[in-house]
């Protein structure tokens, strides 16, 4: 049998992939929406670059810092969030069915390939192009350190999905880890050479980032790592440990090997934000700025750790729907669920972020109000369209198809959780310049207040698992 | 091909799910050239058998070896003589039917002109307007689904055609379609293996059958072995075989009344 092409199916896929973006279902109204949320990202890149150029040309701070170096280190924690608020275990392109005659390996790689191709790296991408072109003028190397930074973070999503998703063997994992540190420690180097500073960079930054950046992909790592079960381990799982909410939480928190890991990590995830605060505030020497707001924002906020939480919680709360019979769509009874196993967690990463702000000297009552007001929105709206659907986890924390502006309750409620968060955070800074966020969710949400179109194959899976242990 | 081996091989082939175990010791031996017609009740365990089959599902012992070879020392040879309509979905909704069928014909190795000249005279035996074709495979009806999944699966003129509920969602003109199109399928050199609720038309589609029943293959062997003559020959035997009790209607009789 001939070998299908590598590029002869990619080329056929992409072009598919392209005639649906123009004759798809609703492109019309998607293309529409596609256009807002684009002028968004420019728009949100410029202001915070102009913010950002303001910040360091003022005259109020007195060391003098690199503003290529500074946006870089922005960058790497914009790219940390935006691949964090990837979270969904889910497949990606799946498009080889296992008995067509074709290599794992080979149809790995192509779909890792198509991948590439997702909306939410080229919005990424766009977000991040032009708050670098506006803070610190355009140059070659400031796109090329970028795009290092995209494929860094693109190919160790990636990679660790996938890893995930297809129980692969752990070199997978050792590539992605392997290619972050590699790819940090290029980006500094060229920047490095580029401004000539290799001492300072050697001395302080480099150094942090590498270890921040290698302590996300252990924890990455970790996670994905103990993640290995397969779908009837999962539902067999279900008979063996889950008996009541009581057991449910103790599996949760003290068994379930990934919670663990990660629980574990929280602080340390915290600590190192912690300490790149602390050494940035020590650097320059001034009152709050924007970047301080950045990272006290990053700090107070619980998405990131939660989006890696919910990762793992998944599988679990799909183990929970079946075996409580949470299919009849009994909101209380989803409500409770969501309530009794969040609630240790809410607590856990609210002390250490308080705690954590508080010995830096940032704490202030309105990053309680943030958070409090951030979660409450996120989790409620989030059980609130879940009830729509079982994949609810799945789908209510998932930029990802948000990204890709499929018709999708969850993925639009998660959308809406993001831009209200902007919002808030800007209110508290009373800068209403930037009211337009808000004002473009309204708009956003007129176009795609629909709900519908979901992939229910997993569910399904886990549903005829069900029925037949029964 | 190894001609002197069976096209399907089973032999003691276990799968549990957690603690129901759903295949208990299945042996089971196809000769090519024969339609084999899987029946037996819902949760017989069909679709694990067929998914086992076609390496979906890994079982918990047992060998499997299609014409003569192992999924684990062979497996794009096997996958590359075989053609499989599953049960889940097999289409990608985005696609339109054509682009689906190209996409599997690329996979398969086809040329691209000989692709396209059988995707048009598979389509036309099958569908009435050609437009449907251009049309995304998730506004497709069940049938024109079941159809369409039946096309890509024969494109590249598997040696072995594995069908789990091939009539499942089709109308009876469309099913007698099947039929007709298994039976010219059907050669010496092909096999067909088929799993369906629908006795008649295992009846007509099939020279042999095999009963699951109890975990286990209850019956395997020619259909005229199985038969008896009179109408709805499969059926009867199937209920002979299985000696499914009359429940009793008088309960019901008084709640309906």
């Amino acid at each position: 049998m001939k070998r299908p092409s590598f590029f002869a199916l990619l080329r056929f896929i992409l072009v598919v992939k392209a005639r649906l973006l123009f004759t798809g279902k609703n492109s019309d109204l998607l293309n529409l929406g596609r256009i807002v949320l684009v002028l968004l990202l420019i728009i949100n890149g410029i202001t915070i670059g102009i913010g950002y150029d303001y910040l360091i040309a003022s005259p109020e701070i007195g060391i003098n810092i690199d503003k290529l170096n500074i946006s870089l280190q922005l960058m790497v924690i914009m790219t940390v969030v935006v691949s964090g608020y990837i979270p969904t275990i889910k497949p990606m392109s799946e498009l080889f069915k296992p008995f067509y005659p074709v290599n794992n390996k080979y149809a790995l790689i192509l779909n890792h390939t198509v991948d590439l191709f997702r909306p939410v790296y080229i919005y990424t991408f766009i977000s991040l192009l032009s708050f670098s072109i506006y803070s610190i003028g355009f140059s070659f190397v400031n796109l090329m350190v970028t795009l290092l930074w995209m494929y860094a973070a693109i190919l160790t999503d990636n990679l660790v999905k996938t890893t995930i998703y297809k129980n692969l063997p752990q070199p997978y994992i050792a590539i992605a880890l392997l290619s972050t540190i590699i790819f940090t420690i290029m980006a500094y180097f060229v920047t490095g050479l580029t401004i000539y500073q290799p001492t300072f960079l050697l001395q302080y930054v480099l150094a942090i980032v590498v270890i921040f950046v290698s302590f996300m992909a252990l924890f990455i790592w970790s996670a994905s790592g103990l993640e290995g079960r397969s779908p009837n381990q999962a539902v067999v799982s279900v008979n063996t440990t889950l008996k009541s909410f009581n057991t449910m939480l103790i599996n949760l928190y003290f068994r379930r090997k990934t919670t663990v890991v990660i629980l574990a990590i929280v602080p340390i995830i915290k600590v190192l934000i912690l300490v790149y605060l602390y050494l940035f505030y020590y650097r320059v020497e001034t009152g709050l700025g924007v970047t301080e707001l950045f990272y006290s924002y990053l700090l107070m906020t619980p998405a990131l750790i939660f989006t890696y939480i919910h990762n793992n919680l998944a599988g679990f709360f799909r183990e929970v729907w079946l075996s409580h019979d949470l299919c009849n769509g009994d909101p209380r009874k989803l409500a409770k669920t969501y309530i009794i196993t969040l609630l240790p967690a809410w607590i856990y990463d609210f002390t250490l972020s308080v705690f954590a702000l508080y010995i830096i000297g940032l704490f202030a009552w309105k990053y309680i109000i943030f958070y409090i007001t951030l979660t409450v929105i996120i989790y409620f709206l989030g059980m609130y369209a879940s009830i729509y659907h079982p994949r609810f986890i799945d789908r209510f924390l998932s930029l990802d198809r948000m990204a890709g502006l499929k018709n999708n309750t969850s993925g639009l409620m998660s959308f809406y959780c993001g831009l209200i968060m902007l919002s808030l955070a800007i209110f508290i800074e009373m800068n209403f310049m930037l009211w337009y966020i808000p004002v473009a969710a309204i708009l956003i949400g007129i176009f795609f207040y629909k709900s519908g179109n979901y992939s229910i194959l997993k569910y399904e899976m886990y549903a005829e698992l069900f029925r037949q242990r029964k | 091909m190894d001609i002197q081996s069976p096209a399907l091989s089973l032999k003691s082939i276990t799968k549990s799910y957690g603690d129901n175990m759903v295949l208990e010791g299945v042996d089971l031996q196809i000769e090519t050239g024969s339609c084999y017609g899987l029946l037996g009740n819902n949760g017989a365990g069909k679709s694990t058998l067929i998914n086992t089959i076609i390496d979906l599902t890994r079982a918990d012992s047992g060998e499997v070896m299609v014409f003569g070879k192992k999924y684990s020392t062979s497996p794009l040879w096997i996958k590359s003589k075989i053609g499989v309509l599953p049960e889940q979905e097999l289409l990608n909704s985005e696609f339109s039917g054509m682009e689906q069928l190209r996409f599997t014909g690329l996979l398969y190795g086809l040329e691209e002109s000989d692709l396209l000249a059988r995707i048009k005279a598979l389509y036309n035996y099958f569908f009435d307007n050609e437009n449907d074709l251009y049309k995304a495979c998730g506004s497709y009806s069940t049938g024109m689904r079941k159809k369409l999944g039946l096309i890509a699966a024969v494109l590249h003129k598997p040696s072995m055609l594995i069908l789990d509920e091939p009539f499942s969602g089709l109308d009876p003109l469309s099913s007698q379609a099947v039929i007709r199109f298994l039976k010219t399928y059907l050669t010496p050199e092909r096999t067909i293996l088929l799993s369906s609720h629908n006795l008649s038309h295992v009846e007509q589609a099939a020279t042999h059958v095999g009963v699951l029943h109890n975990k286990k293959l209850a019956f395997s062997g020619l259909l005229s072995e199985f038969t008896v003559n009179g109408t709805n020959q499969v059926e009867q035997s199937m209920i002979n075989l299985l000696k499914t009790d009359e429940k009793s209607t008088q309960e019901l009789e008084r709640l309906l009344s």
